[in-house]
């Protein structure tokens, strides 16, 4: 799994992959902890649980539980620990153990997921994720 | 795309397909031409178009750049009874917007002591996310404020009375706490005067031209007077009471997900339940963004009373440019009610408007039209054209030209905050790579953005200003 940050004329983008949806979407933590710009200690382990309608809005919520996180328990995102992604139906249920220390300097503020020119596809047996935030 | 000069600096797209009205762009070629190479500008406008109730034109304006679904710079009027909302069209950080204060002090009183100042300022406003804000408020003190916008502010002591006559709808539009998401008021505890990150900005000024003299001085102004700048918005509030509604929206309406060119141009039809529970909640983050941006001005009121012992730091005008309200314009001859959403765009009202406030309802409404930290801001005056072209809409700012990841790679912080001292501007960020990302040569020429809304008689010269001191998050 790997990701990169990828330019954007006003917010923040990145892409995340991976081999399967569950690395992908753990890659997704790792972007978004490098965007904030504070990741030091693992810290502590904060469970998110999210059910959506389908892959999109999936990454949508999930990158909107992030930004909770940070914002309402005050760490930085450090990495996710796991990731299980099960496909319900017509949507998807994820349980996430993602690790967040303490916040040593003020964050860059990433204030919300959007689904601006967002990709959720499985190309060539690689999910690619990719998304922008506003800040 | 089908693009034809109807007159000088605007341009339409026909109407096609599921259009429902034509898109009017409002630019010079060259801002027409960086918004072609941008790529999807023309099409977001485009899509906009396509939203039911629409009303004449679909419009961009001359700092319109990509957008979430609508464009930066984007407007659209929509019809009350046919119409409906849509959060993209408002923007994530809700009554986003810029205020500037006047003082009593000209540029002489605060030279040699700009390094002092912006260090005080950074002191007293929090940056970034994590150091909590200038006012101190609790759970119950958000629902004052999501309810009471300035009011709230006023009757707890951090505001005067003639802050309210100058702001927008006075600093409060209709909001409902109880519309307001749980998981959003949380997050507006204790981030009230609190400047964000981004482009975000709170910048001392000094007024380096005077256009329209009349004017200038009905608002106040004359040259070489110090004034200050705030651009800031909603904070996370603002985004959460946004991305939840976006969210309820496509749960309510999964055939209209489908359907549309772009999912986040989702929107439900005025009237609808939902509809109404957003409007009540963006309003009552309106209200938030205006307490927001007054509890900065009391902040700056602090350091300047300090450091050069003046009480006089008075609100000249503050705009909201991310936002959608109830209006009355005159289409095919007819006065209608209309939701106008305005996406990175500003109110312009000409002199004479009713809403205009009374100390300016000869001259015009102020419009705040912030540059860069490196070049000018500009104060214009709502122009007579407004109400016909533009739905009384003028632009909002710059607009980037470079990405964050360019600017990082272009410019290095140290080099840029040197080079920016010789000109007489101090800068101090949260971290260097903001400054970079900052950079004056990472938005487009604010001067030609300027020009058109000047030209086309939306949003005319009154005053120019030049940064001396800048802090951002």
């Amino acid at each position: 799994m790997s990701y990169e940050i990828l330019p954007h004329p006003a917010d923040v983008r990145f892409r995340a992959t991976g081999p399967t949806l569950d690395a992908a979407f753990a890659a997704v933590v790792d972007a978004f902890a490098d965007l904030s710009e504070g990741a030091g200690e693992d810290g502590q382990r904060h469970e998110i649980r999210i059910e959506s309608e389908d892959g999109e809005a999936l990454l949508f919520d999930f990158l909107a539980k992030l930004v909770l996180l940070q914002e309402l328990e005050e760490c930085a995102v450090s990495r996710a620990e796991t990731v299980d992604i099960e496909e319900r139906g017509e949507g998807y249920a994820l349980v996430s153990t993602v690790r967040a220390g303490p916040i040593e300097e003020a964050l860059f503020d990433i204030k919300s997921p959007t689904y601006s020119q967002m990709v959720v596809e499985e190309r060539d047996g690689e999910w690619v994720l990719e998304a922008t935030l506003d800040i | 795309m089908d693009l034809t000069e109807v007159d000088d600096n605007v341009y339409e797209i026909a109407r096609e397909g599921d259009m429902r009205v034509p898109a009017r762009v409002f630019a010079s070629k060259p801002l027409l031409e960086k918004m072609q190479e941008e790529g999807q500008t023309l099409t977001q406008v485009r899509n906009v178009a396509t939203l039911p109730g629409i009303q004449k034109y679909s419009i961009v304006l001359p700092d319109g750049h990509l957008g979430y679904g609508f464009p930066i710079g984007g407007v659209a009027a929509v019809d009350m009874e046919k119409g409906v909302i849509s959060p993209g069209g408002i923007g994530f950080d809700i009554n986003c917007g810029v205020r500037v204060l006047k003082t009593d002090l000209t540029y002489a009183d605060v030279q040699g002591r700009e390094e002092e100042l912006v260090e005080r300022l950074y002191d007293l406003v929090p940056c970034g996310l994590g150091k909590g804000a200038y006012v101190h408020t609790d759970r119950e003190d958000i629902d004052g404020i999501l309810e009471g916008g300035m009011e709230w502010m006023l009757e707890n002591g951090h505001a005067r009375e003639a802050d309210l006559e100058h702001c927008e709808e006075n600093g409060r539009l209709p909001g409902d706490p109880d519309a307001v998401p749980e998981d959003a008021k949380k997050r507006g505890v204790d981030q009230v005067g609190s400047l964000g990150s981004g482009n975000h900005f709170l910048e001392v000024q000094r007024v380096s031209d005077v256009y329209d003299a009349a004017t200038a001085e009905a608002y106040g102004l004359h040259e070489d007077q110090v004034v200050v700048m705030v651009h800031s918005g909603s904070r996370g509030l603002g985004h959460q009471v946004c991305q939840e509604f976006i969210r309820r929206f496509e749960r309510t309406y999964p055939d209209l997900v489908d359907s549309l060119p772009d999912r986040q141009l989702v929107y439900a039809p005025i009237g609808d339940d939902a509809a109404e529970e957003y409007r009540k909640a963006m309003y009552a983050a309106a209200n938030f963004a205006w307490a927001n941006r007054q509890a900065m001005t009391q902040a700056v009121r602090e350091a300047f009373a300090d450091l050069f012992g003046t009480e006089e730091v008075d609100l000249v005008y503050d705009v909201c440019h991310n936002v959608a309200k109830e209006e009355t314009h005159e289409v095919d001859g007819e006065e209608k009610d209309l939701l106008v959403h305005r996406k990175g765009a500003t109110r312009a009202f000409p002199a004479g408007h009713p809403q205009v406030p009374e100390a300016y309802r000869d001259v015009g409404q102020p419009v705040l039209l912030p540059g860069s930290m490196g070049t000018h801001s500009y104060i214009l005056a709502g122009g007579e054209r407004s109400m016909d072209l533009t739905f009384g809409s003028t632009a909002h700012g710059a607009g980037r030209l470079k990405s964050r990841t360019q600017a990082k790679k272009d410019y290095t912080a140290g080099d840029l905050q040197q080079e920016l001292r010789g000109e007489g501007v101090y800068v101090k960020a949260r971290s260097g790579e903001t400054v970079a990302e900052e950079a004056p040569g990472a938005y487009k020429d604010v001067d030609e953005v300027v020009r058109v809304s000047d030209a086309l008689g939306i949003g005319t010269k009154v005053a120019r200003t030049r940064p001396i001191a800048n802090i951002k998050g």
